[in-house]
């Protein structure tokens, strides 16, 4: 392998990937908006950045002449194969996001018990028979509407983890590219998307906590990718950890949050636990394998 | 299979296709950014039968956005015969028989490239919807937008569905026979209409179908919208599957 070649091609990438959607934010901060959801149309379009990460991908790739294989080796991991038990992978992706949505809800409610609001899912506008579908709807949803995650998925674990983790190895790759990933997001974070602005530490706080977020959630990403040989699943779980599929959420009025959970950002504290546990038996699998090699 | 998703890529000139949509998806952000509907010039602004104000400019690009997705809907639709016009031409024919393939991977690739345009089209609808939106004037418009989003999936996945009906005849009964067959169809569902026009209940329609209304009984049955959206894109990824399983039986028969 070819160090240097490697690390301008990631650096190209980087460049592409964070010009691109920084501008994109930035234009959306510049005339003087905030992510408060006084504006959701308006902020699902500057969403669109989402799929600024995809372009790059491919201009790096035009622009370093790597080809575009769909599967193999070097290649974009576009294809999908269920041998070997692969489709394992991707029910995880789809399972596994709610299994840790209703279990960070379950202990919000634990630790701050007056945040239970049995008529909250009146508020936020669902029907009451859709209660019991909301995880499902998550989930399909999701996986329908993958294309703002794949947009993602197909630049960060489709071309930058590969490289890192050619060039750090897969444990200093995850938490490299979990950073780089967290900062990414870090104009919209100075905006309030995610935790808000009313937080001690505004916005230091928050690109921390984000950059946290995205090492976790990206240790879990990098697995699915890395033992499917694919993207997908890994856009799966990404688009369907967006969709947020909770039925315990529609209980849990966060407006009413007291003690250690009045800031919006304390209560992703305790979202670390579940998938913190989740991404070191991913971590823990993925070293392992790489040992085997 | 790679290769024979390459082929058909080919075969419907999917260069010129990625930069007409890619070209169009530009041009439609640019105008929306250039012209949107939140502005407040009277001269765009029109008052409709329930007093609100609407701006003309939102119109044109909810306009924009339909014929759009009756364009690539149509795209989806035509694929079929071209997938299998192709193939039909002895050359590719015997290109494909010397390959070492099975017939299974042959009828699979033809599932799996329409799937995949149909997502790729769901993909970029989904994104005209949220920069036609992003910029529309809030109000009925707006809501037709919202609905629009919810009902957007339900429209690829009736041409999916088209598809898993349509791949079965054209693989093994041949292009020819196959469009005697659709167009048969067409020609009876064109008659009833037709015979509806002539005899049926106009007066209702034009009471009752409108965007407006549409736009009510789309905020009145949330349930229904919510359920058919979870249940639609299942049901259509198993009816394609079992479409599959059935053009293979029949192409082993035939053979």
């Amino acid at each position: 392998m070819n160090r240097k070649l490697e690390t301008k091609r990631l650096l190209l990438y980087l460049a592409f990937s964070f010009g691109l959607t920084w501008c994109i934010f930035l234009a959306f901060i510049l005339t003087g908006h905030k992510w408060d959801g006084s504006n959701p149309r308006l902020e699902t379009f500057a969403a669109l950045g989402m799929l600024m990460p995809a372009l790059s991908h491919i201009l790096t790739r035009q622009c370093t002449k790597e080809g575009f294989a769909v599967t193999g080796k070097d290649s974009m991991m576009l294809g999908i194969s269920f041998a070997s038990c692969k489709w394992f992978y991707f029910v995880f992706a789809m399972v596994v996001p709610w299994l840790y949505f209703e279990i960070w809800h379950a202990l919000a409610l634990l630790v701050s018990p007056e945040m239970f609001d049995p008529n909250y899912y009146q508020v936020i506008g669902i029907d009451k028979n859709l209660i019991w579908l909301m995880p499902l709807n998550g989930i399909v949803t999701g996986t329908v509407i993958s294309f703002a995650a794949f947009g993602e998925e197909f630049g960060w674990r489709g071309y930058m983890m590969p490289k890192l983790i050619k060039l750090f190895g897969i444990k200093k790759a995850v938490f490299a590219g979990g950073i780089i990933w967290g900062l990414w997001h870090a104009p919209l974070t100075c905006v309030g998307h995610n935790f808000g602005t009313d937080y001690p530490g505004f916005p230091y706080l928050g690109i921390l906590v984000m950059c946290l977020d995205c090492t976790v959630t990206g240790i879990m990403l990098t697995y699915l990718t890395v033992k499917s040989d694919s993207i997908w699943p890994a856009a799966i779980m990404h688009a369907v950890n967006n969709a947020n599929p909770s039925i315990l959420a529609l209980f849990t009025n966060t407006d009413k949050a007291a003690g250690i959970l009045n800031h919006s950002i304390n209560g992703y504290f305790l979202y670390f636990i579940p998938t913190a546990i989740i991404a070191g038996f991913c971590l823990v699998q993925l070293c392992r394998d790489k040992e085997r090699m | 299979m790679a290769g024979l998703l390459y082929k058909d890529f080919v075969s419907i000139g999917g260069k010129k296709l990625v930069a007409l949509l890619s070209g169009l998806t530009v041009l439609f952000t640019v105008l929306r950014i250039a012209f949107p509907g939140t502005t407040d010039a009277a001269f765009f602004l029109v008052e409709n039968e329930d007093g609100e104000l609407i701006n003309v400019l939102d119109t044109f690009f909810i306009l924009g956005f339909s014929v759009f997705l009756i364009f690539l809907c149509s795209l989806l639709n035509g694929w079929v015969k071209k997938l299998v016009e192709g193939d039909e031409k002895t050359k590719i024919r015997g290109y494909l028989q010397a390959l070492p393939l099975g017939r299974q991977t042959y009828i699979a690739s033809k599932y799996v490239f329409l799937f995949a345009s149909a997502y790729v089209f769901l993909s970029i609808a989904m994104c005209w919807n949220i920069i036609a939106n992003a910029f529309c004037r809030k109000g009925v418009l707006s809501d037709a937008l919202t609905m629009f989003n919810a009902l957007v999936p339900s429209v690829i996945y009736v041409m999916l569905l088209s598809a898993a009906l349509e791949l079965p005849l054209f693989l093994t009964i041949g292009r020819a026979r196959a469009m005697y067959i659709k167009t048969a169809i067409w020609l009876v569902i064109a008659f009833v209409l037709i015979g509806f026009l002539f005899f049926g209940d106009l007066e209702w329609i034009s009471q009752h179908v409108n965007v407006f209304a549409f736009v009510r009984w789309y905020q009145n049955h949330q349930f229904a919208i919510a359920f058919v959206n979870i249940l639609f894109p299942v049901i259509t990824l198993l009816l394609y599957a079992l479409s599959y399983r059935i053009t293979c039986h029949f192409m082993a028969r035939a053979e």
